[in-house]
C-alpha cells in the first residue's frame, strides 16, 4: 500500500469497510482515485473525508464533555 | 526511540511513576538498560517484563505457542531480565496470558506478582474488524482487575486453593457499554485507538476524559475500589498506519489524557500506581472472590442505553435494559471450564482463552430479529390468548445494592398493556450470589383489573459457544425434575410438565448445568431443544397470577457438571 505523503505517511483506510468497523486499507490507482481491496469503494480523496466526516456522526456525543458527576446522573 | 523518549518525559514531568514493558530484545540491550535503570532509581518507574514468542516457536503470539516453548520463552526472558537489572521482576504480561503461562511464570519466578493477562471482550468483532487477521480470542473476562484461576486464565478465582496467584489486569479499559456491542479496541483506554475508530475530531477529544470517568464512577458500586489503565507503546505515536490524524493532533491527544489523569491525582480524585504497587494494594483492599459490578451508561452515541454488568466466581453476566431487563451474555463459571492455549492445547480449541458463554444476545441473536430467536431471557406475559415478551420494552437502573457477596440489580417496573386495555405493572429484580445462582424476582406492583388474568412464563433460551458459530449440541441433555427427557438431537422436541419442579440442560462440552427452578411449583415448566437452523435449548416455567399473587421467583442456577 502506498503510503499518503499528505498526513505523515497515513494509510487511508476505506469507507464502505470502515462502516462496519472493518479496517481496510485503501490505495490508490493510476486514475488518481482510492480503491478498496476488499470492496468495490473507489472515489477521491474529497470523498473519502466525507465519508469521514458521516461516519464520525454517528458519535453524537463525541464533542460532548460528560463528567464523572454528569455520568451519575445520565 | 524518538517516541519513547517523548512518553518518558510526559510522563515524568508529570509526575508519573510508570511501568515499562520491555521485550528481550530490549533486556539484552545495555544502553537502553541503563537507561531504564536511570528513570528507576530517579522516578520510581517499574520495569516489566512483555513476553513475546520466539522464531524457535514459530514466531507469532507467546499465549498461542506449545508449553515447552512458553516455558523456553518465559526462562530466556527472566533470565535476561534478572542479568539486566539484578533482581526478578514483578510484573510480566501480554495481550493474553492464558492459565498455562501464567503457571510457568510463577513456577520459574515466584516474585512475579501482577500480569497485564487479557483484553475485555476482544474476540470476534476485533477479528473480523482486523479484515479476519487478529487471531486473539479473550472474551468473557472480568473488565477490571481479578485474581485469575489456576484452570482457566480468564475466570476469577472462587477460592485460595483455585487461584493462580498472581493480580491480572486487562490489557488496556474498554468502554463498557461499546467493548459489548462493538470493537473493543477501537474504544478503549488508549487515545490513538480512539483516534482509530474516529471517536475524536481533531483536537477535540471529549471521550477520552469521559472513558476515564466511566471508570471512575465505577467506585460508587464497588466499595470505593475502580481501576483504569492506560498502556500506549510508542508506535502509535507517530506515522501509525492505522490513524488518519496528523502525528501533531495524536500526541496532543496522549499527552491531554495523561494530564487529566495527573489532574484527577494532584486533586486527590485517583491514585497513582506502577503494576506491583497496585497488585499489592488490590491483595490488600479486595479479597479473592468479591463480586465486581459495572454500571454501564452509553457516553458516546447517544442511545440512552444502560447496561449493567456482574462479575463473580459463579458468572459474569450482562443485563440488558434496553430489552426489558434481559440478560445479554451470561458466562458460567462455576462449571469451571479448564483451558489453555497453543496447539498443544488438549481440548483443541487451540485458540480461544475465551471462557464460554451460553447466553451472547451479539454472537447469537438475542431477541428476534430476523428467523428466531436466539441466546436471551425474558419473562413472557399472558392475557386474554394474547402474548408480550418484556424484550420489546426498555426499562432503565433504578436501583443497585451491594450486601456483600450478593449483588442486587432493581429495575424501574414496566408498564405492559394488552390489545383488550387490561394492564400490568411488573418489576424486575435480580440477586447475584457468588456460586453461580441468580435469583430473579417479577414483582407484580399492579394490574388493572386485580382479578384479571394474567400468567407470566420465566424463558431462557440458550447454547454455548466461543464465537458466533454454533456448536455442536449432541452432547447436550435435557432433564425435567431430575429425570433425562430430551437427548439433543436437533429434532426441536419439546417436554412439558404440569407442576414441574425445574428444567435444566447439561452441557458436558462447557462442564457446566444449567437449572430453572421456580421457588414456589410453576403452573407449568417446559424444555426444548432446538433444530440445526435454530441451535438452542429452551427452558421455561409459567406461573398463573392471581389476587394473591404479588410476585414470583425464579432461580436460574449455573453448576459445576462432573465429566
Amino acid at each position: 500500500m502506498a503510503a499518503n505523503k499528505e498526513t505523515t505517511g497515513v494509510i487511508y483506510k476505506c469507507p464502505l469497510c470502515f462502516n462496519n468497523y472493518i479496517d481496510v486499507p485503501v490505495d490508490t490507482f493510476e486514475d488518481g482515485k482510492y480503491h478498496c481491496v476488499k470492496c468495490g469503494f473507489v472515489g477521491t480523496k474529497e470523498e473519502l473525508l466525507q465519508k469521514y466526516a458521516e461516519i464520525r456522526d454517528r458519535y453524537k456525543l463525541r464533542n460532548t464533555r460528560i463528567t464523572l458527576e454528569e455520568q451519575r446522573k445520565f | 526511540m524518538q517516541m519513547y523518549e517523548l512518553q518518558r518525559k510526559v510522563g515524568h514531568d508529570l509526575g508519573f511513576k510508570s511501568t515499562i514493558f520491555i521485550g528481550l530484545d530490549f533486556l539484552r540491550d545495555k544502553e537502553m538498560v541503563e537507561r531504564l535503570k536511570t528513570d528507576r532509581d530517579n522516578y520510581g518507574d517499574e520495569i516489566a517484563v512483555w513476553l513475546t514468542s520466539d522464531s524457535k516457536a514459530g514466531g507469532g503470539q507467546v499465549w498461542l505457542i506449545r508449553r515447552e516453548d512458553k516455558k523456553r520463552v518465559v526462562k530466556n526472558s527472566i533470565d535476561a531480565y534478572i542479568e539486566a537489572f539484578g533482581h526478578a521482576p514483578k510484573s510480566v504480561g501480554n495481550y493474553v496470558m492464558d492459565a498455562d503461562l501464567i503457571e510457568i511464570v510463577k513456577e520459574y519466578c515466584p516474585e512475579v506478582e501482577a500480569c497485564v493477562a487479557g483484553c475485555f471482550e476482544e474476540g470476534v468483532k476485533v477479528f473480523h474488524g482486523c479484515n479476519n487477521s487478529w487471531y486473539l480470542f479473550s472474551e468473557g473476562m472480568p473488565w477490571g482487575p481479578w485474581y485469575p484461576s489456576k484452570t482457566h486464565s480468564a475466570r476469577p478465582a472462587k477460592n485460595y486453593d483455585d487461584w493462580a496467584g498472581v493480580v491480572a489486569v486487562p490489557h488496556l479499559s474498554r468502554d463498557l457499554v461499546l467493548g459489548f456491542e462493538n470493537r473493543n479496541d477501537f474504544f478503549a483506554s488508549h487515545p490513538a485507538n480512539i483516534q482509530r475508530g474516529l471517536a475524536n475530531e481533531g483536537y477535540s477529544h471529549e471521550y477520552d476524559y469521559n472513558l476515564c470517568d466511566q471508570y471512575r464512577m465505577q467506585k460508587d458500586f464497588n466499595d470505593g475500589m475502580s481501576y483504569y489503565q492506560m498502556h500506549v507503546s510508542p508506535g502509535w505515536l507517530s506515522r501509525n498506519f492505522n490513524i488518519i490524524d496528523p502525528d501533531k493532533i495524536t500526541q496532543t491527544l496522549y499527552i491531554e489524557t495523561l494530564q487529566y489523569i495527573a489532574e484527577l491525582r494532584d486533586n486527590g480524585e485517583v491514585e497513582v500506581l506502577t503494576f506491583n504497587e497496585f497488585a499489592k494494594e488490590y491483595k490488600k483492599q479486595v479479597e479473592i472472590g468479591k463480586p465486581t459490578v459495572a454500571f454501564a451508561k452509553d457516553i458516546l452515541m447517544g442511545s440512552g442505553k444502560q447496561y449493567y454488568w456482574i462479575c463473580n466466581p459463579g458468572h459474569r453476566l450482562l443485563v440488558d435494559t434496553f430489552q426489558g431487563g434481559s440478560i445479554g451474555d451470561l458466562r458460567p463459571y462455576a462449571g469451571e471450564y479448564a483451558a489453555v492455549t497453543g496447539p498443544d492445547a488438549k481440548n483443541g480449541r487451540y485458540l480461544y482463552n475465551t471462557y464460554p458463554y451460553i447466553i451472547q444476545s451479539q454472537y447469537r441473536t438475542g431477541y428476534k430479529t430476523h428467523s428466531t430467536d436466539g441466546t436471551r431471557t425474558t419473562l413472557i406475559m399472558s392475557h386474554g390468548g394474547e402474548s408480550l415478551d418484556m424484550c420489546d420494552y426498555n426499562t432503565t437502573v433504578e436501583a443497585i445494592n451491594n450486601n456483600g457477596n450478593i449483588q442486587q440489580l432493581v429495575l424501574k417496573p414496566v408498564e405492559v398493556k394488552f390489545s383488550d386495555g387490561f394492564t400490568a405493572k411488573i418489576q424486575t429484580v435480580y440477586d447475584f450470589l457468588n456460586d453461580g445462582n441468580i435469583l430473579i424476582t417479577r414483582r407484580v406492583l399492579s394490574k388493572s383489573d386485580a382479578l384479571g388474568e394474567l400468567l407470566l412464563q420465566e424463558y431462557v433460551k440458550a447454547s454455548y459457544g466461543f464465537i458466533e458459530y454454533p456448536e455442536d449440541m449432541k452432547d447436550i441433555t435435557l432433564y425435567c425434575d431430575g429425570e433425562k427427557v430430551i437427548d439433543y438431537t436437533y429434532r426441536n422436541t419439546q417436554y412439558k410438565k404440569e407442576g414441574g419442579k425445574e428444567v435444566s440442560a447439561l452441557i458436558p462440552e462447557i462442564s457446566t448445568e444449567v437449572v430453572l427452578r421456580p421457588e414456589t411449583v410453576a403452573s407449568v415448566v417446559t424444555v426444548r431443544e432446538g433444530n440445526l437452523f435454530s441451535p438452542y435449548f429452551t427452558l421455561t416455567a409459567e406461573h398463573i397470577v392471581n389476587e394473591d399473587v404479588k410476585e414470583i421467583k425464579t432461580w436460574l442456577q449455573i453448576k459445576k457438571l462432573q465429566v
